[in-house]
């Protein structure tokens, strides 16, 4: 038994314990410790209290209320009723989550007399409430039932809004006169309404967690250097134990903002650190990808990079494949795109990085194809792989030193992606494109039929698709010149070409392909009588270089043999030993020929050896005569031939831009076809860097599209634009400018050495 | 050829880039109903475009994989646009506020007497 005194010092002790937990519930956040100790306990309780909240029915509750939360109530109903009930159920939902107008229209169906159509009102007044419109969802609560779940829902939702919920006790409620936030049709108010008022208002409006989170984050770091320290770590991590229940999209940000900062400061402890802390976004919340991307940083350091590897790996095989958070669409995607990613690393291409362009090992090949695999196998549809795939093979392939067996197992490769490319996305053209002219260039006319009837019956603006079945004939008939045996089939298909010629491209070849024809069908009078014929009427010179270009284009692609051939190369040759003998208007003529030729990519063989030389040639005194230039701005030819020249990569030396001076020149600047060469050469620049420079391109060729009369240009001046757009983003989102700026200091001084031919722009 | 990628689709749609389909496709309703094609073609083909390439899983993956950016966020912008954005409620939470007292049966009994 207790003597007075020792009761006594009890209740001193009982009462000195409340004080201290007093003192401590008051005093500012800021100061207190860190740890678990700064979190008031009153949070622990909240939180257990809202785990057993759960909506339970009460005996006699209508069975439809109860079956829009209890699943055995559900199936009691008749179908008709638990389809409505499905429907409130998903409406809910979407209410829920901010999306009002379709949580009405879900409930639309439900008709008045229905015993669930109070909760039709109940979603729209709901709806309202969430988009902070309580006059609005008072209109239709307070047509509600109160005795049944929706009327109540709504009252505790109303009351939840009112300002003096603090201690208020269901007498003082109830008696209190309304304010001006209580809605009288609330009113009288059960303990059990209130105590939820209170509840929602405290989850949603009070947010304790939110004055907690702001002291918390307020507090200075150990070093005023450090971006996030360990105290800082460990308090987020006990925040986030406490508060992820209630406010978890709170947490969530608090801590990528923690993962983020730990990211950009280099201290690879404290950033594993926030890593095991901290939770990751949905898409990879052990934090392995973004593991992988601080170690792949620093690239001279081998064990980071080994980390980096090990990370990755474990997000592409253990962490991936199994994220429930993710759709398996969504899955494949990431993962083809992080394989991507690699094969462009290990390309070395503009997209893998200026410093692997210059610093890095020679590529690897068989990586390169490991990686380029794996991502079109993660996700077929994945454009970006096949182009990506296409772009290097067509690098390897550009190289003119390439002999014929290694050429071959790469073109063998191209075919392969091309296959692969439409048949994941049927709908692109560039695969067909390519596959018809290669499929018949190789006979294999049954295979490339299908793709040719696809473009002739697509509705693409791309006048390249709509002349696909113009190529067809074309090809058709070249084909067929192979053989004496189909030769009398060459006409029909050479006059159904005629009849099908794109309007954007010139007929100056047609006639040198039907006197070609006639001479591969051996009748060489007919022949002589046809080219007298076409000089005549072209004012060319037979054996000048634009006509003796067109001349051994057509009796090349006509299959003429080699001994009837050697005479049309004699004056090809003969140009290629003088150059500088070759008027500059054979040049421009022979320059808008090839243009063509380059468009509707119908090059013929012999254009290999002599093609760059007859650029070069042409591009070196164009480079030198702005006069020429600016007199001729609105010569077709010059145009072509200057687009031609911009597709041979004659306005750069693959690493930058080579622009003579007159580009300067206000005319030439906003001439759309001069801007789309100077473009075009931009875009076909090994590593397009400074693009920004050429942004009011992109705006230029898109306007001059709108009126644009010739069908090929209309289209290509909006690709060109896109390509640009697409440049840009992904420099920008790769962040090479800093890299392509600190590259073009570094070596721009050679530059201008380098350019001594004649004036350049820069 | 691909649907130019210059523009954020997220950001022209006003949606955090790690939105659900759900949220892009409300969103984009929302902002049509704002920007009706007949009113504003211009605006709408924007919106549009923006929709279509943020609800392709290939703008969401990419925007997944890419590094994050060297500049750190700071705290109090994550705070603030956390205040701006009260709490999701759970259906199972909000249907709890309509439950009774545990003793409801035993009350009304009592009253009915």
């Amino acid at each position: 038994m207790a003597t007075r005194a020792q009761r006594q010092q009890k209740r001193a002790r009982k009462k000195q314990k409340q004080r201290k937990k007093q003192e401590k519930q008051s005093k500012p956040l800021a100061n207190r410790p860190r740890g678990l100790d700064a979190f008031p306990a009153v949070n622990a309780r909240h939180r257990q209290r809202l785990a057993v909240q759960k909506p339970v029915a009460w005996q006699g509750e209508l069975a439809e209320d109860v079956a829009v939360f209890d699943d055995s109530a559900l199936e009691t109903l008749p179908p008709e009723v638990a389809a409505q009930v499905v429907a409130v159920r998903e409406a809910l939902r979407h209410a829920l989550e901010s999306r009002g107008e379709e949580a009405r229209k879900l409930t639309s169906t439900i008709v008045r007399g229905s015993p669930l159509s109070p909760w039709r009102l109940f979603i729209r007044g709901l709806a309202a409430w969430l988009a902070n419109d309580a006059d609005a969802a008072n209109e239709d609560w307070r047509r509600l039932d109160r005795e049944r779940r929706p009327g109540r829902i709504a009252i505790a939702m109303t009351t939840a809004l009112r300002t003096d919920l603090q201690g208020l006790s269901v007498e003082a409620a109830n008696s209190k006169p309304a304010d001006e936030t209580t809605a009288d049709w609330c009113l009288p108010l059960d303990d059990r309404t209130l105590f939820h008022g209170k509840l929602l208002r405290r989850v949603r409006i009070d947010r304790a967690g939110l004055r907690v989170a702001e002291a918390g984050v307020r507090v200075p770091e150990e070093d005023p250097e450090l971006k996030v320290g360990p105290a800082k770590i460990r308090w987020l991590k006990e925040f986030a134990r406490e508060y992820r229940a209630t406010e978890p999209d709170l947490v969530a940000s608090l801590e990528q903002t923690a993962l983020a900062r730990a990211f950009a400061q280099n201290y690879s402890d404290l950033f594993e650190s926030a890593v095991a802390a901290c939770r990751g976004p949905r898409h990879d919340r052990r934090n392995n990808l973004l593991r992988f991307f601080y170690y792949a940083r620093f690239s001279n350091d081998a064990p980071a990079l080994r980390k980096a590897e090990q990370a990755l790996d474990k997000y592409l095989k253990l962490e991936l494949p199994h994220n429930e958070d993710l759709s398996q669409t969504l899955r494949g995607a990431i993962a083809s795109q992080i394989h991507l990613d690699e094969a462009l690393h290990l390309i070395q291409s503009p997209d893998a990085g200026m410093f692997n362009f210059f610093f890095s090992e020679p590529e690897d090949p068989q990586a390169i194809r490991r990686e380029l695999k794996a991502a079109a196998a993660a996700y077929p549809a994945n454009a970006r792989v096949y182009q990506t795939h296409v772009e290097w093979i067509e690098a390897k392939l550009d190289n003119d030193r390439l002999t014929k067996p290694r050429r071959q197992p790469l073109v063998k490769e191209l075919e392969r992606v091309m296959l692969n490319w439409s048949r994941a996305l049927p709908d692109d053209v560039e695969p067909r494109l390519w596959l018809v002219d290669h499929l018949l260039e190789d006979e294999r006319t049954e295979e490339a039929k299908p793709h040719v009837d696809w473009l002739a019956a697509s509705r693409q603006d791309d006048p390249r698709v709509r002349a696909a079945p113009w190529k067809w004939q074309l090809l058709e008939a070249m084909r067929l010149s192979r053989r004496k045996a189909s030769l009398a089939q060459v006409s029909d298909h050479l006059r159904q070409a005629e009849a099908l010629w794109p309007a954007w491209l010139s007929r100056q070849w047609l006639p040198y392909l039907k006197a070609a024809w006639s001479l591969r069908s051996g009748d060489a009078d007919e022949f002589q009588r046809r080219r007298e014929q076409i000089a005549r009427e072209s004012s060319l010179a037979i054996d000048s270089l634009p006509e003796a270009c067109m001349m051994l284009a057509a009796a090349q692609r006509m299959r003429v043999s080699a001994a009837d051939l050697k005479p049309f190369r004699e004056p090809v040759d003969a140009a290629v030993k003088n150059l500088r003998r070759v008027p500059l208007d054979d040049l421009l003529r022979a320059g808008a020929f090839f243009w063509d030729l380059h468009r509707s990519e119908m090059l013929y063989p012999a254009y290999r050896m002599h093609g760059g030389k007859f650029a070069k040639e042409l591009w070196s005194r164009l480079a030198g005569a702005p006069q020429v230039v600016l007199e001729r701005i609105d010569d077709p030819c010059l145009q072509a031939a200057v687009l031609w020249c911009a597709e041979r990569r004659m306005l750069s030396d693959n690493y930058d831009m080579k622009l003579p001076r007159w580009f300067e020149n206000a005319r030439i600047r906003e001439h759309p076809r001069f801007t789309a060469a100077k473009l075009s050469g931009f875009l076909n620049l090994r590593i397009p860097w400074r693009g920004e420079e050429y942004h009011n391109t992109g705006a230029l060729l898109r306007e001059a599209a709108r009126s644009e009369k010739d069908a090929y240009y209309r289209y290509w001046f909006v690709t060109l634009a896109d390509e640009l757009d697409d440049v840009l983003a992904r420099a920008s989102s790769r962040g090479w400018g800093g890299a392509a700026e600190m590259f073009s200091s570094m070596f721009g001084d050679d530059e201008e050495d380098e350019s001594s031919d004649y004036e350049f722009a820069g | 050829m691909e649907a130019s990628s210059a523009a954020n689709p997220f950001q022209t749609l006003g949606i955090p880039e790690d939105a659900g389909e759900a949220e892009i496709r409300a969103r984009y309703l929302e902002l049509v109903k704002q920007f009706p094609p007949e009113r504003n073609p211009e605006k709408f083909r924007e919106i549009r475009a923006a929709f279509e390439a943020a609800k392709d899983p290939l703008t969401l993956a990419r925007r997944f994989v890419a590094p994050p950016d060297e500049a750190s966020p700071t705290w109090s912008d994550a705070i603030e646009a956390q205040r701006r954005t009260p709490p999701s409620l759970s259906p199972a939470f909000l249907l709890s506020l309509g439950n009774r007292p545990d003793n409801y049966h035993k009350q009304k009994d009592h009253s009915d007497a």
